[in-house]
């Protein structure tokens, strides 16, 4: 963490959490939006989890000391039906598609919970390069309303300076 | 049914084509994957193995390991893991890989604290009296069919290239 400012791969993630939580306050109401799964349980549906499973580094050119990072994300929509499930879905492959704002982001030395995120000059984009899977969670018949309507969202994002 | 796999390695039109000019074979590919897939599950689980013929009658399921195969059909579709035995044979296969909470209700497993270590290896008994774990918290997503989905990317290409140079 050099000046405060956290490591690529936590400002990637912390990017796109921001920019999804922006998305979806424009567009819906009552919609949780956490980047922990097990946080995710502990507030009432609906819930979209944003997090990284894992992230690539990538030479951008054969010999070059210069390094394309590529994350592999995953969203976890909780609805409260299969309709909401299906419109929450269709909403964040919306806003995936154009990609995201890159922040550098650090702790507010006067308040540790806040996260204070700054653009990158020039500004700096996550771009995304391809889906993974966009399925349906198969559910037990007897599982609890968390569980029931669930999207799984996997897919991997570029960073381009 | 080769569609019911939970991955599938699936050429478009021109690997299609491909394929049959060159008669690729997909099957040292597709059990690469599964192989991949095995150890990620190996590498990634988190409670001690129990062998399943020491299971007792009412604890159902194999493992993963034992129950993930490659299947090819006849017009040369590769698939992993087949839906409805995983679904028969190790029914938490989307727990696992998904995450959630258990809807089954107590389990054997391991506790920390007083249990004492009983002949599977799990510390599942206080004072000789076998216990049960209600586990309240979900379980977290491994996402092991995301993981093989990302290497079959990864790989699918240089084994194209390779098997076509062969």
């Amino acid at each position: 963490m050099a000046n405060g400012i956290f490591s690529l791969p936590r400002n990637a993630e912390l990017s796109l959490v921001e920019y999804i939580t922006a998305s979806i306050a424009n567009d819906w109401t009552g919609v949780t939006v956490v980047k922990d799964f097990l946080q995710a349980y502990q507030v009432p549906t609906p819930v979209i989890c944003v997090r990284m499973l894992s992230k690539q580094n990538v030479r951008t050119e054969i010999g070059s000391q210069l390094l394309l990072p590529t994350f592999t994300f995953t969203i976890d929509i909780f609805a409260n039906s299969d309709g909401q499930r299906l419109d929450l879905s269709d909403s964040i492959i919306n806003y995936l598609i154009q990609g995201c704002e890159y922040f550098d982001c650090a702790k507010d030395p006067s308040n540790a919970q806040n996260i204070i995120y700054t653009p990158t000059s020039p500004v700096t984009r996550m771009t995304l390069l391809k889906f993974i899977s966009d399925v349906k969670v198969l559910a037990p018949m007897d599982a609890q309303l968390e569980d029931k309507f669930r999207q799984c969202i996997t897919f991997t994002m570029s960073k381009y300076d | 049914m080769i569609n019911a796999s939970i991955t599938s390695i699936r050429g478009n039109s021109i690997i299609e084509d491909l394929k049959r000019l060159k008669k690729i074979d997909f099957t040292p590919f597709a059990i690469d994957a599964k192989v991949y897939m095995i150890d990620y599950i190996e590498t990634h689980k988190k409670r001690v193995d129990k062998d399943t013929a020491e299971r007792k009658p009412g604890e159902p399921t194999a493992h993963l390991r034992d129950v993930i195969q490659v299947e090819v059909n006849a017009n040369g579709f590769v698939g992993i893991g087949n839906l409805e035995e995983l679904e028969t044979l190790t029914p938490y296969w989307a727990l696992i890989n998904y995450g959630g909470i258990i809807s089954s209700g107590p389990v054997p497993g391991q506790f920390n604290g007083e249990g004492q270590e009983d002949a599977f290896g799990y510390n599942s008994t206080v004072n000789g009296q076998s216990m049960l774990m209600n586990p309240v918290a979900p379980i977290e997503p491994m996402h092991y069919i995301e993981a093989t989905i990302q290497w079959i990317d990864d790989n699918f290409e240089n084994f194209v290239k390779e098997a076509t140079v062969r």
